[in-house]
């Protein structure tokens, strides 16, 4: 398994999935509740990073090699945290020989292999107040993601389409660096990155979005919060997202057009009467880091603090990548490029397959969900 | 281009029809551009240039046009050009369509061909945002002007590149760089002590900073863009190529040589004919080497894009108009000596990962291509300043040193424009300084 999206969570024999999907297109918001997945306390389960203080004697510190180049001149510099804005970790030299070699051997700090996710929490229908919305912690990682659905004019390029606007805010909980005008440049970033991930006509049927061509379409607002950052924004940020889009549904309207033509927009008077969104082909962020000679998936703050430059995937549940790039300081070995995009690929499939699952089940829990929201 | 208005009701005037019928075959004639008579476009050309003494024909003509009737001015044709425009720099105002009407002769005032308002341009605003109406061009119908015909070419064909280095005095390095349409500037400066708030950050970190500023000029596409980035997105798409240059140009650049420091590049995109992001990533790293930056290598970067469609092919160094045309596009940096790649930046519906994998190979070896233009483009320059210091011994060492260099790199260029696949590898020629 190369990842676990675990469901500890006890669904309540209660609340059978009967009443939720009764008719059809009914279950609307409040109708539908979800199971959570509780991250458990097994062993393995949460990153123990402390462990990194550990170096195991017998291993001759050598070189890291291949995982590019630059960076201060190979494999020395403290913590050289590729933006000066991310989050980062200060790390000694030996923590860093400690989490290398580990890698090196498929094994990692926290006891996961190189292509394991971390546990993740997904939760939906989190706030009240949105279309959509979904909570997802990794690791130590929370992002929290609102849709909002509002009406507007579409494009003037796609007059038949809706579309979708993002927006990160760092918020200066997630890391005092953040304060101010600090998380500027990594929200641009993270939002850019969500604008190309998005930008094809398979993610997500747009034209679906369209109430009147030339005239009124929906517009999505995908707002992401970071709450706190362990490592691997990306990823669970696209989760988040993808999670958020599924919970979304936007009120049915109907355009009338009265003999002057003049049109008026209804709303549909059931509040349960929404659209929702197709969510099979959004994609999910695979970010692999470099570290030594090997990649890994979900790296932790300590062990991007020991990569120097990683590549960003977007992987759809069918395997398709439609995003790629490339971040950090250093440069990468084609060979190992188009490794990694394999991974990514082998890595994105399984990750969607558990998640469309788990996000199937916490809707079919219907309305008596036990919802945690954030206390838990 | 304001001649053509006003040329040709001046030019009606002189031929001398009276004064009534001259409003429809003047149009008429203004419509069809018919040739001249040698001395009525003399005569004409002088009352232009009248009337640019006073310094108004943009205005007037653009008014002209705006009301769209070539009766104002025709109306005024009973008086003699050269009565009139005394008037204009005279008073020194802009001749407005009323102040016509009010220098219009009685006479002509007994059978107006055309109605006598004047159009009210004060009050009919035009709309808030316009649009050439080229943008509305259904796809195949535009003249592809640009590089010839996009339905047939070479999937690896390289557009003819212009590079020279070392061409700004003031910036310690320069670059400019044509391929195709697209023309980029490239400066750096410093490196000076880092700045700002992540000073601190900066120093805790082995090396220095590497400071990224790409711009598009407000002309550069054919649509104006709002300089700051204003327009819709703008400003976030220069940040985004910012930091993909950046984050390409980083692995380069040694920049634990340079503590505490920042360096600056700034690229600036003059006319976008494609492929903004990669060539403006090859200037830059030109611009480094220009100014003497200690570097592992250039950077060369190429762009791709691909059609849409299943069996569509990848397109290495598209056209503007193959960017448009695009669904997937991807650009590659390479580091070309150490053979690793630098920058990465792609997305779009291009299937599986397979083909990216392509799309990466074939970019990478149109970066390879592109290597020697870019080596014999830095021998140049670094001759050029060798020329300018004047005989000494330091000039006198490159000297000797380069020409054998400088005839490898051409030969190798040459055999790049040859189309040969094969290049000669020679030494790296990044840090020549």
């Amino acid at each position: 398994m190369s990842h676990r999206l675990r469901d500890l969570g006890t669904p309540n024999p209660r609340s059978s999935p009967s009443g939720s999907q009764a008719g059809g297109g009914g279950g609307g918001r409040s109708g539908r509740r979800s199971l959570m997945t509780r991250r458990g306390a097994a062993p393995g389960g949460p990153a123990r990073t402390d462990d990194a203080t550990v170096v195991r004697g017998a291993r001759r510190p050598e070189r890291r090699r291949g995982g590019g180049f630059g960076g201060g001149g190979g494999g020395g510099g403290p913590s050289a945290a590729g933006r000066g804005v991310m989050a980062s970790v200060a790390l000694s030299e030996a923590e860093k020989v400690y989490i290398v070699h580990g890698v090196q051997e498929d094994l990692r700090v926290d006891g996961r292999g190189c292509e394991d996710y971390r546990c993740a929490e997904v939760e939906t229908d989190v706030v009240s107040n949105t279309s959509g919305s979904a909570r997802v912690k990794l690791g130590h990682t929370d992002i929290l993601v609102g849709v909002k659905a509002e009406m507007g004019t579409p494009k003037l390029e796609r007059p038949d389409e809706g579309y979708l606007e993002f927006f990160v805010d760092c918020s200066a909980n997630a890391t005092p660096e953040f304060e101010g005008r600090g998380g500027d440049d990594l929200g641009t970033e993270i939002a850019n990155t969500l604008y190309r991930i998005f930008n094809n006509k398979g993610s997500i049927d747009l034209t679906s979005l369209c109430i009147s061509p030339r005239e009124h379409c929906w517009i999505l607002y995908v707002d992401v919060l970071l709450l706190e950052c362990g490592g691997n924004l990306f990823d669970a940020i696209s989760i988040a997202v993808k999670a958020a889009l599924f919970n979304t549904s936007i009120p049915k309207v109907r355009v009338l057009e009265d003999e002057e033509g003049s049109k008026d927009i209804e709303l549909s008077d059931d509040p349960y009467d929404c659209i929702r969104l197709n969510v099979e082909n959004v994609p999910c962020i695979i970010t692999l880091s470099k570290i030594g000679y090997r990649h890994v998936v979900d790296a932790t703050l300590q062990e991007e603090a020991c990569s120097l430059a990683s590549l960003l995937v977007s992987v759809t549940s069918k395997g398709v990548l439609t995003c790629m790039r490339k971040v950090g300081k250093g440069s990468l070995d084609p060979e190992s490029i188009f490794e990694m995009m394999e991974t990514g690929k082998r890595v994105g499939k399984v990750l969607h397959a558990s998640l469309q699952t788990i996000l199937q089940k916490e809707e079919n829990l219907g309305p008596k969900r036990p919802k945690v929201g954030f206390l838990g | 281009m304001v001649t053509g208005f006003w040329l040709q009701p001046f030019r009606g005037h002189c031929e001398g029809p009276p004064p009534d019928r001259r409003a429809h075959g003047l149009t008429a004639a203004a419509l069809r551009g018919a040739p001249t008579p040698a001395g009525a476009s003399r005569h004409s050309r002088g009352s232009v240039h009248a009337l640019g003494g006073a310094g108004r024909v943009p205005s007037a003509g653009r008014m002209r046009a705006r009301v769209g009737r070539s009766s104002p001015p025709r109306a005024a044709g009973g008086s003699s050009a050269e009565q009139r425009s005394p008037t204009f720099g005279g008073n020194g105002e802009a001749p407005t369509p009323e102040a016509e009407l009010r220098n219009r002769p009685a006479a002509s005032g007994a059978a107006p061909a055309v109605p006598t308002m004047p159009g009210d341009h004060r009050r009919i605003r035009g709309p808030e945002e316009s649009q050439p109406p080229s943008l509305y061009a259904l796809p195949g119908q535009e003249d592809d002007d640009d590089e010839g015909a996009a339905g047939a070419r070479d999937p690896a064909r390289l557009r003819p590149v212009y590079a020279r280095a070392g061409l700004l005095s003031q910036a310690k390095g320069s670059a400019y760089l044509e391929a195709g349409r697209t023309k980029v500037l490239c400066a750096v400066s410093g490196p000076r002590p880092a700045e700002g708030e992540r000073a601190g950050a900066a120093a805790a970190g082995a090396g220095g900073r590497l400071v990224c500023d790409f711009r598009r000029a407000p002309f550069s596409g054919p649509r104006r863009r709002r300089p700051g980035g204003a327009g819709a997105g703008g400003g976030t798409e220069e940040r985004e190529l910012a930091l993909a240059m950046q984050e390409a140009l980083e692995p380069a650049v040694r920049l634990g040589r340079y503590p505490r420091a920042q360096l600056e590049v700034s690229a600036l995109l003059l006319e976008d004919g494609g492929s903004a992001l990669a060539a403006a990533l090859t200037a830059a790293s030109l611009a480094l080497a220009d100014a003497g930056v200690e570097m592992y290598d250039v950077v060369v970067g190429c762009a791709l894009s691909r059609g849409a469609g299943p069996d569509a092919a990848w397109l290495l160094d598209p056209t503007r108009r193959e960017e448009e045309r695009a669904a997937a596009g991807i650009t590659v940096a390479l580091l070309p000596v150490l053979n690793q790649v630098a920058g990465l930046l792609g997305s779009g519906e291009a299937g599986e990962a397979e083909s990216w994998a392509a799309a990466v190979r074939l970019g990478l070896e149109g970066c390879q291509r592109l290597y020697p233009v870019l080596q014999q483009c830095l021998l140049r320059a670094a001759r050029r300043r060798g020329e300018a210091a004047g005989p000494g011994p330091t000039p006198a060492a490159a000297a000797a040193r380069t020409p054998s260099e400088a005839d490898a790199a051409a030969a190798a260029a040459a055999a790049a424009a040859a189309g040969a696949d094969a290049v000669a590898r020679d030494p790296p020629e990044d840090s020549e300084a």
